[in-house]
């Protein structure tokens, strides 16, 4: 019944989720800017006033889903490196 | 007319004496009861080493493994029920004037859909793990109440039959009783004026469904707090039983309350009072009412299958759960703060603001566990080695629309964000993530880890893996289209569809409308594979040897419910010690 004796690399597959996530943020926004939903005024960061163009929306959801999930992940990466008992490696 | 009455009370006579024959053939369904405490009553041990063949078993069964079987079939058919009802409501929103439904079998069908599959999918399939292996995870005997187990499963087909009651009575009554078209909120003064009976059933249903949870929910805070082993303590307690002792605890405070407030509402419907009149308590009284029971409710259903993945995630990543106990602490939070946040379903009701603005607080405050789960989950997978089986695959499926579930959440708890998406398709993408993508997935998980204890053989592994992605980019397209289509303005449960140009062009709409239904045939098809696959493994698959189908021994994450399917295993091959066969726990073994 053995899968895969010793399996994949949990930071591989991890890191491959996170810029599949923020890749698709970007489609998603690349469909939002598309449809052009009423008063839709992107701005990076409440700050940055991008374009509501299909490319404007796009790059306000990879910086913003990257950015976001990314502080998740390096908060993952440090606490695993410091408080981690039970790690495999 | 005479002669008639006679042959209809003789034939009644005989049908009466075939089912006490019926009974007497059965004389010993009493004692077979695997209860420790079964025998003793008398002062005497009854042994009987066989449960009652064919279909009498099923009915008299009080066996928690037993049990668990009949709610995980009984899940499943409402799951088939309540999946084609939302293949007919995608299909009906393929044009915009509505392609097969009329409008009246629109909103029956919808108000059945939600119903289904939260009281008749969602409760039970978690009620069917729980019944299987929280007595094996925690090494009782069986159910704190077995018969009271039983009771609680065999309210639920006739709740189910009062529920649908409308689908079968519109055609005899020729359309006097019709399925209700409430919707699932049943909102007065709508749920009120309409005179329909098929409401009134369906009411009947959902409180009979609802007495069913409560029973099932004080048997398992019992179980939980009674029945453990000798070495389970609350410290070593697993995951999944902490999970389900906070969901009964919710159950038990929520569900009563449901219960009073549709005995309110058959009262208003057919006694004339007027709980929920203007002039009375008011319509925004049954809202309040019923999103007190709701949004608990809404943990009641998530909360297990968080359970769930936190118990087999860490299984495929040859690792313990990071910060067990933060994910425990983390449970128990979401279950006291669910109760505090309500009324962010009635932002729009035009309530005083400063309530909003406390409920908003609370609502938001509820993301801090749900993230600490979720961070949990990724630590748990960063510093493991993976198997992506098919359980695990649905793990971290759960884990991806758990996220864009909540993170789209998170905006509808922001009063002037909800104000903008109230009840357009934006909540219908937001809730479907979490209950599809999220508590579904979690659900399949189950069944296809423990998929060799409860049947002895294991599934097909290239279907169960076409069943996983078939589903999650179903999932993802469908609700995401959802999500788009309030953003565009489409306003929730209608049947067709019109809009004006400066809003939004009506054929866009339609594109996302077709896509969701793009993305339900994937899904409708990722269900057939999956059923398919259940039921010709059970039947065909290859008998599981080994008590460790997974490796998990190599690891060290053997749990109690494998160590027993072992002793099973090595039971069968010792010709059948049937003592082993009746019971999760360890006493049987030496009391036999």
């Amino acid at each position: 019944m053995t899968q895969r004796a010793e399996g994949r690399s949990g930071q591989g597959i991890v890191v491959r989720l996170y810029v599949a996530i923020v890749v698709l943020a970007g489609v998603m926004g690349f469909v939002l800017g598309s449809i052009r939903p009423e008063n839709l005024q992107p701005r990076l960061f409440g700050v940055l006033a991008l374009p509501p163009t299909p490319l404007g929306v796009a790059i306000y959801g990879l910086v913003t889903v990257g950015v976001g999930l990314g502080a998740l992940l390096a908060l993952v990466m440090y606490v695993s490196a410091r408080f981690d008992d039970a790690a495999a490696n | 007319m005479v002669a008639g009455d006679i042959v209809l009370t003789g034939l009644m006579a005989v049908l009466l004496v075939g089912i006490a024959a019926l009974l007497t053939r059965i004389e010993n369904w009493r004692s077979y009861t695997p209860l420790a405490g079964g025998g003793t009553a008398t002062g005497e041990t009854v042994v009987h080493r066989e449960k009652p063949a064919g279909i009498i078993r099923w009915l008299t069964t009080v066996d928690h493994k037993d049990i668990g079987l009949l709610y995980g079939l009984y899940a499943i058919i409402a799951f088939a029920v309540g999946g084609i009802m939302a293949f007919l409501i995608r299909v009906q929103l393929v044009t915009p004037a509505g392609a097969i439904l009329s409008n009246n079998a629109y909103n029956s069908i919808l108000t059945s859909h939600g119903i289904t599959m939260l009281f008749l999918f969602g409760t039970p399939i978690i009620a069917a793990f729980a019944n299987y292996f929280i007595p094996l995870l925690i090494g009782a005997d069986d159910m704190a109440f077995p018969r009271i187990n039983a009771i609680a499963f065999w309210v639920l087909p006739p709740a189910a039959l009062l529920i649908w009651a409308g689908f079968f009575l519109a055609p005899v009554t020729d359309n006097m009783i019709e399925p209700a078209r409430t919707a699932w909120t049943m909102y007065t003064p709508l749920s009120v004026e309409q005179t329909n009976p098929g409401v009134d059933l369906m009411l009947l249903g959902l409180h009979l469904s609802g007495v069913g949870a409560t029973m099932g929910a004080i048997n398992f805070i019992a179980t939980i707090f009674t029945e453990r082993d000798g070495d389970v303590d609350w410290a070593n307690l697993d995951i999944f039983s902490w999970t389900m002792l906070t969901q009964s605890a919710l159950i038990l405070f929520a569900f009563p309350l449901l219960g009073s407030a549709l005995v309110m509402l058959l009262m208003d419907r057919n006694l004339q009072t007027t709980f929920f009149a203007v002039e009375g308590g008011g319509p925004l009284l049954w809202q309040h009412l019923f999103w007190f029971f709701g949004h608990p409710e809404v943990y009641i259903l998530v909360l297990p299958p968080m359970g769930l993945v936190s118990l087999i995630l860490p299984k495929f990543s040859g690792r313990k759960l990071f910060g067990f106990k933060f994910v425990v602490y983390s449970t128990l939070a979401i279950g006291v703060l669910s109760f505090g946040v309500w009324a962010h379903h009635m932002f729009s009701t035009g309530m005083d603001p400063r309530l909003r603005a406390s409920f908003m607080a609370v609502s938001l405050a509820i993301a801090i566990p749900s993230a600490v789960k979720t961070f949990n989950w990724i630590t748990t997978m960063w510093n493991g080695r993976l198997r992506l089986t098919t359980p695990m695959l649905f793990c971290i499926g759960f884990v991806s629309n758990f996220i864009i579930g909540g993170v789209t959440g998170v905006f509808l708890a922001a009063v002037p964000v909800d104000l903008i998406l109230h009840d357009t398709y934006y909540v219908v993408g937001h809730f479907h993530y979490i209950v599809m993508g999220a508590i579904g997935f979690a659900a399949f998980a189950g069944i296809y880890y423990w998929f060799p204890v409860f049947t002895g053989r294991m599934y097909q592994r290239t279907l169960g893996k076409a069943h996983f992605w078939l589903s999650m980019v179903g999932t993802n397209l469908t609700f995401f289209a959802m999500l788009a289509l309030g953003y565009l303005g489409m306003p929730r449960r209608y049947a067709t569809y019109q809009f004006d140009g400066a809003i939004a062009p009506l054929v866009q709409v339609t594109t996302f409308h077709q896509l969701a239904t793009v993305g339900a045939v994937i899904l409708l098809v990722g269900q057939l594979i999956f059923v398919w696959n259940i039921v010709q493994s059970w039947l065909e698959g290859p008998k599981v040897e080994d008590g460790d189908p997974w490796n998990l021994e190599r690891d060290g994450m053997l749990d109690r419910e494998f160590e027993w399917f072992d002793e099973q295993l090595e039971a069968d091959e010792h010709e059948r010690d049937p003592s082993l066969l009746a019971d999760g726990g360890q006493d049987e073994q030496t009391d036999s």
